[in-house]
């Protein structure tokens, strides 16, 4: 939606109507965010705020328990990150373990997994330090397995998401990988 | 590309006061399903917004700063208390502005709001030394604004910054009659009219 041309010289003159008290109120606000901007680091120190308390409980973070090469040294060096080949991890959760396989196809990634138990979850990939990016993420079919596909490569976590509708997903905690090669 | 898609975002809420509400509400909504990135999104849309709810009560930058802070940490630990992910930034709205109120009263400041309820604490006006510059019309809007009575001023100040203000509710906070705020900004709206007017003509 455009900003509304100031209305100062146009509806003020005219009916005095509710839309121009809306459009006045609006330059009245416009006024003020320009008089009085927050500070620049207003959200950025809110958000370190909101880190210290939330690092306690914010996720619980998985234990790999197992890797396997089918290539050795394809995770090494950005070169040998090109070649095609596929490799194995395993993670623990204090409720399910996933299995991933990571296996390349010239600069792309691709990533099957499989949940035991079978839990119903939704799965992102995010790099590593960032949280998980905001888009729906992989769903866990009936037999525990999902995948992602087009993966770029570089260090990642991967999410484990309560789903939105499951009536026990406000007391699970979302669960993270610790950062690894994909 | 996904920074990309946050910035377009974000245009959007810079462009649309009112669908600040629905992005707040989507965002709260998927934080609260266990996404911690919303939780950012979510404080980036909402903390613009908070300061300028929190100003119009007449705290100090400062003490502002901490208000906004701790409306934020009230919400984290009392999410569940928020119901409905469209009342978000209703919520904070009005966490922020009692917390303001009480904040001043503490500090001396709002003391006069018992007895008349529009005598609070003028906002501090920018400094003149403020590298603002204004364009022309906001610049007349303010010398407009600024020859209203102080009550108008702080009143207009108050409602214009949130962008779907709860009068019933702000009435209480002010110890005001229910319903009068409305009519009260309508008087207001007319006098900074009547003004404009003017001016413009006397151009």
């Amino acid at each position: 939606m455009t900003t509304p041309d100031l209305p100062i010289d146009g509806p003020i003159d005219g009916p005095l109507d509710g839309s121009s008290d809306d459009a006045l109120m609006l330059e009245i606000r416009r006024l003020w965010e320009t008089l009085d901007p927050p500070p620049g680091d207003l959200a950025d120190g809110v958000l370190a705020t909101l880190a210290a308390i939330d690092l306690e409980f914010e996720f619980e973070l998985m234990t790999l328990v197992d890797s396997h090469d089918a290539l050795a040294g394809a995770r090494s060096s950005a070169a040998q990150l090109a070649e095609v080949g596929q490799w194995s991890l395993e993670f623990a959760a204090p409720d399910f373990r996933v299995l991933l396989r990571i296996s390349t196809s010239g600069n792309r990634r691709r990533i099957d997994g499989w949940v035991l138990p079978r839990t119903g979850m939704r799965i992102q990939v995010s790099g590593a330090s960032a949280g998980h990016p905001a888009y729906d993420g992989a769903e866990v079919d009936q037999h525990g397995r999902f995948e992602i596909t087009n993966v770029s490569p570089g260090l990642s976590r991967l999410w484990f998401l309560p789903e939105p509708g499951d009536t026990d997903s406000s007391s699970r905690l979302p669960v993270a990988t610790p950062p690894f090669w994909i | 590309m996904l920074l990309g898609g946050v910035m377009t975002m974000r245009d959007t809420v810079d462009g649309d006061p009112a669908s600040v509400w629905d992005t707040a509400g989507a965002s709260f909504a998927r934080w609260r399903s266990g996404d911690p990135s919303a939780l950012d999104e979510l404080v980036r849309v909402m903390s613009p917004i908070l300061w300028h709810v929190v100003r119009a009560t007449g705290l100090d930058k400062e003490q502002s700063e901490d208000v906004v802070q701790t409306a934020w940490l009230a919400l984290v630990r009392s999410a569940e208390t928020v119901g409905d992910p469209q009342a978000v930034a209703r919520w904070l709205c009005t966490t922020a502005r009692r917390e303001a109120w009480r904040v001043g009263k503490t500090a001396g400041r709002s003391t006069a709001v018992e007895d008349d309820a529009l005598e609070w604490h003028l906002p501090s006006q920018p400094s003149p030394e403020s590298d603002v510059v204004l364009k022309d019309e906001q610049s007349r809007l303010w010398e407009s604004m600024k020859v209203l009575p102080e009550r108008c001023q702080k009143l207009l100040r108050i409602v214009a910054m949130e962008p779907r203000p709860d009068y019933a509710r702000i009435a209480g906070e002010l110890k005001m009659p229910i319903g009068s705020i409305g009519p009260t900004r309508g008087r207001c709206l007319d006098k900074l009219r009547n003004e404009l007017q003017r001016t413009g003509a006397d151009r």
